[in-house]
């Protein structure tokens, strides 16, 4: 008894001490610039176009990825098919890899002449722009946000929709009227992580869209941006915005996850 | 009581373990992204030579002086461009007797290999369709130096709206134009030279009446004065086995070092 506790005890130490590290590095976000120098670079042109850039490419792109996500998370939890398990190594495989690498295969991909020629057919132009910002969101935040729809599937029983079927209804309606439904929480939860990750989403952007300032300036490159520029105080202030928009997403998705 | 003996001793162990492996080398040098190439080679032989080990920051000018500004130390400031020094003494940073100027930092053309749109000359940019890459005039040297060639030959406000991307690094500039996103960067020459020998890229120079050249200086902070180890791998870059390897990655040694050596 006497050793269970000092075990108990080490390993709630150990966790109270990375909540601590964790905690102090966050904060230490919030102690550099003076309050007014955060308010006046709230208000200051560039961070503004950036914020506004970040959730209006952002909200595209959680649009775009749950799109995507919800057929493809459906499909590895429910249906067995050949090849299954490299389909799942693929899709799994940007979360390991980093997020400079995926903006050279992107650039590589979507700069190709052929490629970028076709979808300039279609008024899409993939290099430098804002569509471009979209794009590398898109390819950032899509893993994950699979994987979790996934597993929200997989914690729905199938047997509801077995019942579903055998009442009369169609695969499709099956899908829209009791899975769905079901998945309601998990759905939300994934659509939050989607946003917060395209928000965060820095060295594919930089590679596929450029880093231009005032162009392809979203909320991490503005913050990148001025680093080099020695404006301290306003990268400082991008890093308490997207601080923010973790917190709430954070927030949002535990509270959606403890009600699953 | 016992038991509590084996996990202590091994997260000392640990400890001990990482003390060991992040064991830092006894001077810090921040140099610009684009002098990696030489200043690998240049630290491989000067810790052959020497017993001292150096630790290395590459990146942005602008971003290696804000590193600086927000208080991380550093012994020995290789930036891109003599302004940042500048800058720095300034600010009470360096002594500007610690400043030395190293070699000479060239501005050139780069284009796609088989130069799809000809470009000869630094008036070509400004030719319709032509898609420039250039650097963002605050975040590094080049961005800030191919604006003022620009401007000094008239075609600023032209290049302007030519240009497709304002990239924070040099590198990505390189990037841009090997894989045939824009028609022409204005990059460093020395940093042009490698990707043109593979075939990657080739080199458009900019005439000497119209190009800006400046120089790479090696600084030793004041904070890297008390520490010999800064002192004598900035020695070293100018030493004549130093200058032979700058010129063997295509810098030109300035030519007050030639002499005094």
């Amino acid at each position: 008894m006497q050793q269970l506790n000092i075990f108990k005890l080490i390993l709630i130490g150990i966790t109270g001490l990375v909540t601590l590290l964790l905690a102090i590095t966050i904060g230490s976000l919030l102690f550099v610039p003076s309050l007014a120098s955060i308010r006046q670079n709230l208000g200051s042109p560039e961070l503004l176009y950036s914020l506004k850039l970040s959730l209006c490419t952002a909200s595209a792109a959680t649009l775009f990825v749950m799109l995507l996500a919800l057929p493809v998370g459906y499909t590895m939890s429910r249906f067995q098919f050949a090849g299954r398990r490299l389909v799942k190594t693929v899709l799994d495989l940007p979360i390991a890899f980093p997020e400079l690498v995926l903006g050279l295969c992107l650039l590589l991909f979507f700069g190709s002449d052929h490629v970028a020629a076709a979808l300039k057919k279609v008024g899409i132009e993939l290099v430098f722009t804002r569509q471009a910002i979209v794009a590398a969101q898109i390819f950032t935040a899509l893993p994950y946000t699979i994987r979790i729809i996934r597993t929200t599937f997989d914690y729905v029983s199938p047997r509801y929709e077995f019942i579903s079927r055998s009442l009369g209804y169609t695969h499709f309606e099956t899908f829209m009227r009791v899975a769905l439904p079901m998945a309601k929480k998990g759905i939300l939860a994934a659509a939050v992580i989607a946003f917060a990750r395209s928000i965060g989403a820095f060295g594919a952007v930089l590679i596929l869209a450029g880093g231009t300032y005032m162009k392809t300036d979203v909320l991490p490159i503005t913050l990148f941006l001025n680093i080099s520029y020695g404006n301290l105080d306003l990268a400082v202030t991008a890093g308490l915005v997207m601080l923010a928009v973790s917190f709430l997403a954070i927030y949002i998705f535990e509270k959606t996850e403890a009600d699953l | 009581m016992k038991s509590i003996f084996k996990p202590v001793i091994g997260v000392i162990i640990i400890l001990l373990l990482f003390s060991g492996l992040s064991r830092a080398g006894d001077c810090l040098v921040y140099a610009g992204a684009g002098l990696k190439r030489p200043m690998t080679e240049m630290i491989g032989s000067f810790e052959a030579d020497t017993p001292h080990r150096v630790d290395i920051n590459y990146g942005g000018s602008g971003h290696l002086f804000g590193m600086m500004a927000m208080g991380r130390p550093c012994d020995v400031f290789i930036p891109g461009a003599q302004r940042y020094v500048d800058i720095a003494v300034e600010k009470g940073w360096i002594d500007e007797a610690d400043v030395v100027r190293l070699v000479k930092h060239i501005p050139a053309i780069v284009v796609p290999q088989n130069n799809p749109s000809r470009i000869n000359s630094l008036q070509d940019l400004v030719k319709p369709d032509v898609r420039l890459a250039l650097g963002d005039p605050r975040a590094c040297a080049i961005g800030n130096l191919a604006e003022k060639i620009l401007k000094k030959n008239g075609i600023h406000e032209r290049a302007k709206t030519r240009t497709r991307v304002y990239g924070p690094t040099v590198n990505q500039l390189l990037l841009y134009v090997m894989t045939g996103r824009v028609e022409a960067a204005i990059v460093w020459k020395d940093l042009a030279r490698w990707p043109e020998n593979n075939g990657d890229l080739q080199m458009v120079e900019i005439s000497e009446c119209r190009n800006i050249i400046k120089y790479i200086p090696v600084a030793v902070t004041l904070k890297g004065r008390k520490n010999p180890a800064a002192e004598s791998f900035a020695a070293y870059l100018a030493s004549t086995g130093g200058l032979d390897l700058w010129r063997k990655w295509g810098f030109e040694p300035c030519s007050s070092l030639i002499s005094s050596n």
